[in-house]
């Protein structure tokens, strides 16, 4: 017993010792309030050589953190655990996050590369006036599909993904508003539709998608795509170009019906402790040739119309990743849509994953 | 080989591996409706003998015959035999009655019937009353009894106990002594029953097997290996003994002690080098002048009914004597014996000789006597 | 003096089940009678009794009857030969040593082996069965749950055959039985606790099981466990997910009731 108690003042003395020690290395490196940013981003959405860059041009040290959902993100930054100086959450988080009175408002004349950004993705409705966020990525939801397994066919409708040949041949993304998205769209119904008929329709509508479908997975999502696993998926463009990337086989498409536009846009949490360096960094990201390079190292599609003019031609005009003005118009953002219509979309949606083919 | 024979053994032998025999080369026979015993030291090998009946463990070499049947291929499940274990292994997840009957429902009896032989066997074990008693409630003495009921119930030719007596305590198991030999005789089968306790042996059995490492030392009445043991082991194991070097001079004359004895064995060559064996309760306390021996006592016990006395002669042979006179430590006394209480043991003789010598001058004895 | 420093020993103990075991389940059912608005009622018990919680409630029972029923199936012959092998320890070591590899990852390398070009595939193919689709149904759901749970139904079970006194199946055998009567009647009533252990261990967890139905069955598998995922991640609706956890809880305490040991002695 005696014995048992001696090792265990020693590990508890020891642990302190270690936790004292690592403050001691992290002040002496200087992490510490006035002179660090810390960055919560999702993962693999920055290029790494840029975080150098800007620590060696403002002698700010930056904390680099990753999330994998809107949600963990929104609950960590909620909690506030962690003082995190920038985040970069979805269009519908950061509607959640300042109806909850999460963000601050950005000081606009702190970041003069706001100019930059196309003023087609500016003052949107989740955030009249840009008050609280500045986007850093967007992009839609749309079908990337192999087309050497498929034969020339092509989609351009939602509708195309009812065909009888493709049983078992589609995968989807694990999210509610995605899918019901889409099978609203393919009605030709708004994906912020709240009439719960037509909400209704959507489900039972997609309920008979399922013998074409092979599973509603997550992240792996991309592996599967790229490895032939199966011949269509559902998902953000930005999987997309992941899959192109990995797989050039590859095709993506947003149907003619329309679909989800969506941001990542950066935001200061209310929990921030250099709002200046904050304030820095984000400047920092609306450069037009650190845009243009982070968006050649991400791969997603840039709202930066200076680094768009830097980016090789073929990238820009892609028209799968920079859709035309005439198909940007039918898409949409989702609506945050208050917590018991989401309710409902995930009720409808745990119906539809619960049907059996 | 008689029609009574039940068991038998020829040239068995029980080998784990490579490791050395844990049963020599083996045979005997035995006969229906008798007390056996089986006894010897730990690891001697009596309890894989039980084994081999059963046919819990089959034999590397030789056969076994049980009603003049080859069994060596016969399963234990298949052989009409019942075993007693030595933990009594009753299951724990049955009561009493189930325990009981578990024989008879393996055998797909009427339930009935089972109902009735059930019964039947815990009355004969004095258990009517425990039927649906959980093991877990029944004292060590009714686990033995349920063991046996169990055991019995099957009807076998042969039941065999593996040193059921030992878990319990002393005046428990004399009484178990009684109630097993009692039983035997009811059934009127043949017991095979293990030990390494010789007074249990003693009491019990018709017939005993002194066995010592894998091989039957020697196998008779009990009162004749008590009084006659073949050798040094079987002398030591069974009883106390004192056992001395000595020379047997000519028939009916040992010498042993630096002293001439009269003795009662014959049949040896003209001084051969022998071995004397007299029991400590043969040897009187008497005075000095009158013993045979002179001894010095050294040390006394309190055993009960007699005095354990160990003292030493001006050789420096220990002797051990049982007797109800005290006597003084440190004083000393004369024995006195009889010339009968001389055994007289050859040196490396096995137990076919053994016999024969003693049955040949039995013979002898036979005419002279007349 | 004695008892008050006993009672001191007491305090970490207390403080910890106090903090971890009885404030948690009190702030589940705290949080099961509060709505999406946070106002306090009963509309999430009432949701629960619909069709599509029963359903599912009842499909998470199905799935982790089945996984549990084919992980004993597995288990306990292995357990049972495992125990007459000569170097038992070292062989029952190798066989839980996989249950110390990441979960995510043995879910990600049967990605791999049950893929369309997979190595499953690949032996149909070279048995001229030709490729199937593995990956994403009911049997790759259960068989990759069997794999993981294995080890934790063999080891009570392996405990309870390695404790069972030999000679218990010697008096069974020497009272007529054959190994098979032996093996129902004797070996399996007395490590019947080994498996209700195992079973419990295997069969709660398969209840709530949530991340292999979205990576191994494609979501094709709908669980309570699942569910409540989704109420606490992407609907934060933290009320009708602490009311699936309270059922969680129910019916874990009604199973391990049911499936208690009953002491017998010996």
């Amino acid at each position: 017993m005696k014995k048992l108690i001696q090792a265990l003042v020693a590990l508890f003395v020891v642990s302190f010792l270690l936790i004292f020690w690592v403050d001691k290395l992290n002040s002496s490196q200087g992490y510490s309030g006035g002179n660090t940013i810390t960055v919560y981003n999702w993962g693999g959405y920055i290029d790494p050589t840029l975080i150098d860059q800007f620590e060696e041009e403002t002698g700010l040290t930056v904390i680099y953190e990753t999330f994998d959902s809107n949600e963990a993100a929104m609950t960590k930054i909620q909690q506030g655990g962690t003082s995190y100086d920038v985040a970069v959450p979805s269009e519908y988080a950061i509607e959640q996050m300042v109806e909850d009175d999460l963000l601050y408002k950005i000081d606009h004349s702190k970041i003069p590369n706001l100019k930059n950004i196309d003023e087609r993705f500016l003052d949107l409705s989740f955030d009249p006036g840009n008050q609280y966020s500045i986007p850093y990525f967007w992009g839609t939801v749309g079908i990337a599909y192999n087309p050497t397994l498929l034969g020339d066919r092509e989609f351009n409708s939602w509708n195309d993904l009812w065909a009888d040949d493709l049983r078992n041949q589609i995968l989807l993304v694990d999210g509610a508003r995605e899918v019901m998205g889409f099978g609203l769209n393919s009605l030709n119904y708004s994906l912020n539709d709240t009439n719960k008929d037509h909400l209704q329709e959507a489900k039972e509508k997609l309920e008979d998608l399922q013998p074409n479908i092979k599973g509603i997975v997550g992240d792996e999502i991309s592996m599967l795509l790229a490895n032939g696993e199966a011949a269509i998926g559902v998902v953000w463009s930005g999987v997309a170009a992941d899959i192109m990337w990995e797989n050039e086989a590859l095709e993506y498409v947003v149907p003619e019906e329309g679909s989800n536009l969506w941001f990542d846009s950066m935001v200061i949490p209310k929990t921030a402790k250099n709002i200046d360096g904050a304030h820095q960094f984000i400047n920092f990201m609306l450069n037009a040739e650190i845009a243009a390079q982070n968006t050649d190292w991400v791969g997603y599609s840039t709202p930066n119309k200076a680094a768009m003019e830097l980016l090789p031609e073929e990238t820009v005009t892609d028209e799968r990743f920079y859709p035309s003005p005439e198909l940007t118009a039918k898409l949409e953002v989702y609506e945050n849509l208050g917590k018991e219509m989401l309710g409902y979309y995930n009720e409808l949606y745990l119906q539809f994953k619960m049907h059996k083919k | 080989m008689s029609t009574s024979t039940i068991i038998r053994f020829e040239n068995v032998t029980k080998q784990y591996d490579n490791d050395a025999a844990v049963l020599d080369n083996v045979s005997f026979e035995m006969e229906r409706g008798k007390f056996y015993t089986l006894l010897g030291p730990s690891g001697c090998g009596k309890t894989t003998i039980l084994r081999l009946i059963s046919g819990l463990v089959e034999a590397s070499h030789g056969k076994i015959y049980i009603n003049d049947k080859l069994v060596n291929d016969v399963p234990a499940n298949k052989r009409q035999v019942n075993t007693v274990f030595q933990d009594y292994a009753l299951f724990p997840h049955l009561n009493v009655f189930e325990n009981v009957a578990f024989g008879l429902r393996v055998k797909k009896l009427k339930n009935a019937d089972i109902q009735k032989k059930v019964q039947e066997a815990l009355r004969f074990v004095n258990l009517e009353a425990y039927e649906n008693r959980e093991i877990s409630e029944m004292s060590g003495g009714q686990r033995q009894r349920v063991a046996i009921a169990r055991a019995i119930v099957n009807e076998p030719e042969v039941l065999l106990l593996d040193e059921p007596l030992s878990a319990l305590d002393l005046k428990l198991r004399t009484e178990m002594q009684y109630e097993l030999r009692e039983l035997q005789r009811r059934l009127g089968i043949t017991f095979v029953f293990v030990t390494h306790d010789q007074e249990e042996a003693l009491a019990m059995s018709d017939e005993i097997f002194v066995i010592n490492k894998g091989k039957i030392q020697q196998r008779g009445v009990p009162t004749d290996i008590y009084d006659e043991p073949i050798n040094r082991f079987v002398a030591d194991f069974i009883g106390e003994s004192n056992i001395i070097q000595g020379k047997m001079l000519r028939d009916f004359v040992v010498q042993f002690d630096g002293k001439e004895f009269e003795c009662v064995d014959q049949g040896f060559n003209p001084n051969e080098s022998v071995e004397v064996v007299i029991r400590p309760e043969d040897l009187e306390i008497t005075t000095k002048e009158k013993g045979h021996l002179k001894v010095k006592v050294d040390s006394q016990l309190f055993r009960g009914v007699h005095y354990e006395i160990c003292g030493y002669d001006e050789n420096g042979n220990e002797w051990i004597v049982h007797s109800t006179k005290k006597a003084v430590v440190g004083e000393e006394i004369g024995l006195y014996f009889e010339p009968e209480a001389i055994h007289v043991m050859r040196l490396g003789e096995t137990e076919e000789e053994f016999d024969a010598r003693l049955e040949a001058y039995d013979d002898q004895g036979v005419e002279n006597g007349n | 003096m004695e008892t008050r420093s006993r009672n001191l020993y007491l305090i970490p103990y207390v403080l910890w089940i106090a903090l971890f075991v009885i404030t948690p389940i009190l702030l589940i059912v705290y949080y099961s009678f509060i709505d999406i608005h946070g106002n306090f009622s009963l509309i999430n018990y009432q949701k629960f009794f619909t069709p599509v919680y029963l359903k599912m409630t009842l499909s998470s029972f199905w799935y982790a009857f089945l996984i549990t029923a084919f992980t004993l199936i597995v288990a306990y012959p292995t357990a049972f030969l495992l125990t007459k092998t000569k170097y038992k320890h070292l062989w029952l070591l190798l066989i839980i040593v996989p249950s110390w590899i990441n979960l995510l990852l043995k879910a990600y390398a049967f990605l791999g082996i049950f893929g369309t070009f997979g190595f499953a595939n690949a032996m149909l193919e070279v048995f001229g069965i030709g490729t199937k689709q593995i990956l994403f149904t009911d049997f790759s759901f259960i068989f990759v749950s069997v794999y993981i749970f294995i080890p934790f139904m063999i080891l009570p079970i392996f405990n309870a055959l390695d404790k069972l006194n030999p000679t218990f199946v010697d008096a069974s055998r020497d009272l007529g039985a054959s190994g098979w009567t032996t093996f129902w009647k004797v070996i399996v009533p007395l490590t019947i606790d080994g498996v209700k252990s195992g079973c419990q261990v295997v069969f709660i967890p398969a209840l709530s099981l949530f991340m292999l139905t979205r990576l191994i069955a494609g979501n094709r598998v709908i669980t309570l466990g699942t569910a409540v995922e989704q109420h606490f991640l992407v609907t934060q609706d933290w009320g009708m997910g602490s009311t699936i956890a309270v059922f969680l809880v129910i019916i874990m305490a009604v199973i391990m009731f049911f499936t208690g040991n009953r002491k017998r002695g010996l």
